[in-house]
């Protein structure tokens, strides 16, 4: 089923200090590990970070075929990085041009450098998401933003919210599938016709389920609030987070690669003074 | 022309392998989604039945024995991974022939009214025939036909928001809906789940004049009372397969069994159980209130079986007068016919 298939993948069940990490630490290590992937911008760069994300991917006994399934929905991305690149850097020896549109070598190798990049970036977030549950990541998200909330920003119901959305994707996920299916019955087709037809044929089957999300909305929200719920005013958690020793040695590895990539970006800048 | 499954295995997990070769992400199927696989082991296995024109098949088993996936091969919303469904003489292993049998079959999943969306009843329930391209004439036609079928009066809710309706109305709004593709065949899926005793009541008249008019009727249902009052025969399915098939006196004999499943036995036939207990037993197995109250009033020896049925039969023409100018009427006589000739001797007697 192709509505089956979710982008950056799902929880992938294992035991590994990956998984067992804090969730907090997971999301600080990879807000490190995507902005430091900027400074990586020639081939030594991207071999550090591929070799960082191959040790975490190992470390988290995910096989490597899952992770690149998690991120097969994204390719496209990658694909327009390289077209974006060919044509439009201008650099070596330009073996063809039209207009703005150039094919350089300068480009090709920008293309490299740049797909692997981002390929690899893509690699790190959906690690990210595949070792932690989602509950855990809004627990983490909810208390990294914890402090912001003093000054009045609702950090607990953004958490709540997005938990919830996060909860409500497999419902909806189905509902979709059988009012998809119950339109069909009725005769309507929705892989067929011209754009004009096939957008006409959303309505059948958005107004369906946004009428149902609110009526789950109610329902929750009822159920939310007979069991006395009020928001973050007082609440405790189940599952308190504490950092551990995982959580210490992964921020000493991404430590070694941020400098390992200072170094290496130094260097260049040293040499030819390369454009970022 | 018959509804035939030959052979039918359904399997949720399956490749074909077209998909797998576009590598799919169903691979991670059978890695790490081993709950979703206790959930759902092979929905379907082995399934061969055929349902002849106008048969009124009311389908039994416990929640997770694949009847809603047995009901979705009847008009190709899905595809068997062994076997094959014919259904009007196609092959609905052709993608054509799915398209084409969706207008003789008429599914109604379990709360139908889920599904309306549009912001007049009217353009609700002429979705289905204009999607088959009929003329606006042919349209307007069977919008008015659907609706008058389920009971509702065109000019008093044919310009209405579905939404506005109560839920038993939105629901009959949802039937016609499907009426409107004037199927041979009625698919239902619980259609009574979630309606007060007057919509159920209406529902169930509704589904017994449907079958009346020729149609052929699978009725998915939870309530065994439900099915043995109205199918000509019941379907058991437990594991995705069928467990028994047969009319409902033979089927609601297997108490047992049927409880080892999960399921129940009408409540007629736990009442005659009960009596049985206490010292008080009928010859014949009684599964529906009609039979029940026969029995009693046979074993109380009002009358010989002969004389009790010539008057059940006088009773129920005579009802069948009057309801003729009453609908209301017409919609409950069926149920109570017998329980009515009874009060009738009662009065006579005294």
């Amino acid at each position: 089923m192709k509505l089956g298939a979710t982008i950056f993948g799902r929880y992938y069940a294992a035991d590994s200090p990956v998984h067992r990490m804090d969730p907090r630490a997971k999301l600080i290590v990879a807000l490190i590990y995507m902005v430091s992937a900027v400074l990586a911008v020639d081939m030594v760069g991207v071999a550090i970070l591929a070799v960082f994300t191959l040790i975490a991917i190992r470390a988290s006994h995910i096989p490597l075929r899952e992770v690149y399934n998690s991120i097969k929905p994204l390719l496209f991305i990658l694909i327009f990085t390289i077209i974006l690149n060919v044509f439009t850097v201008n650099e070596g020896t330009v073996y063809w041009h039209w207009g703005t549109f150039t094919i350089s070598s300068g480009g090709f190798r920008h293309a490299v450098i740049f797909t692997l990049r981002v390929g690899l970036m893509l690699f790190g977030a959906s690690l990210l998401t595949l070792t932690t549950t989602t509950l855990e990541l809004t627990d983490g998200i909810e208390s990294l933003l914890a402090p912001l909330s003093r000054i009045g920003f609702p950090s607990h119901e953004i958490a709540m919210m997005t938990s919830i959305a996060l909860r409500f994707l497999p419902t909806f996920l189905d509902e979709g599938i059988k009012i998809k299916r119950a339109q069909e019955s009725r005769g309507a087709t929705f892989d067929e016709g011209s754009i004009i037809q096939r957008t006409k044929m959303l309505v059948p089957l958005l107004s369906p389920l946004f009428a149902s999300a609110f009526r789950h909305a109610d329902e929750l929200s009822m159920a939310m609030e007979s069991r006395c719920y009020h928001g973050s005013e007082g609440r405790t958690k189940t599952h308190a987070l504490k950092m551990g020793r995982n959580d210490y040695i992964a921020f000493a590895i991404i430590s070694v690669m941020v400098i390992l990539l200072i170094i290496v970006r130094l260097q260049i800048t040293g040499d030819v003074g390369h454009p970022a | 022309m018959p509804i035939v499954f030959e052979h039918v295995s359904y399997d949720y997990n399956y490749v074909s392998p077209k998909e797998k070769k576009r590598g799919s992400k169903q691979t991670d199927g059978d890695t790490n989604t081993s709950a979703q696989a206790l959930r759902t082991p092979q929905a379907l296995n082995d399934i061969c039945i055929e349902i002849p024109d106008g048969q009124f098949v009311g389908i039994i088993g416990h929640t997770g024995s694949g009847k809603s996936t047995l009901i979705q091969h009847i008009n190709g919303l899905l595809q068997p991974t062994e076997g094959r469904v014919i259904v009007e003489g196609l092959d609905l292993a052709e993608r054509a022939n799915r398209r084409l049998v969706r207008k003789h079959v008429g599914i109604a999943f379990q709360y139908p009214e889920y599904q309306l969306f549009a912001t007049t009843v009217e353009e609700d329930v002429s979705f289905g025939p204009r999607n088959l391209g009929l003329d606006s004439a042919e349209v307007d036609r069977r919008v008015r036909n659907a609706l008058e079928r389920v009971g509702l009066e065109y000019d008093l809710v044919a310009a209405k928001s579905p939404f506005h309706l109560s839920g038993g109305q939105q629901r009959r709004v949802a039937l016609a809906g499907i009426l409107a593709m004037e199927p041979k065949t009625l698919v239902l899926d619980e259609p009574m789940a979630g309606l007060d005793p007057k919509g159920r009541a209406d529902t169930l008249a509704l589904v017994h004049r449907l079958h009346a008019e020729g149609l052929t009727v699978v009725m998915v249902s939870h309530s065994m009372e439900d099915v043995a009052e109205n199918a000509e025969r019941v379907l058991v399915l437990e594991h995705g397969t069928i467990a028994m098939d047969g009319k409902p006196d033979e089927v609601f004999s297997h108490a047992e069994e049927l409880r080892e499943m999960g399921l129940g036995i009408p409540q007629a036939t736990k009442f005659q159980n009960l009596l049985a207990k206490k010292g008080f037993e009928f010859k014949e197995p009684v599964h529906t209130l009609d039979d029940l109250a026969n029995a009693i009033a046979l074993k109380l020896g009002k009358r010989t079986k002969e004389e009790y049925l010539a008057k059940a039969a006088q009773v129920s023409a005579e009802q069948n007068e009057t309801a003729q100018a009453d609908p209301e009427a017409q919609k409950n006589f069926k149920n109570y016919s017998a329980f009515d000739a009874l009060t009738l001797e009662a009065g006579e007697v005294s």
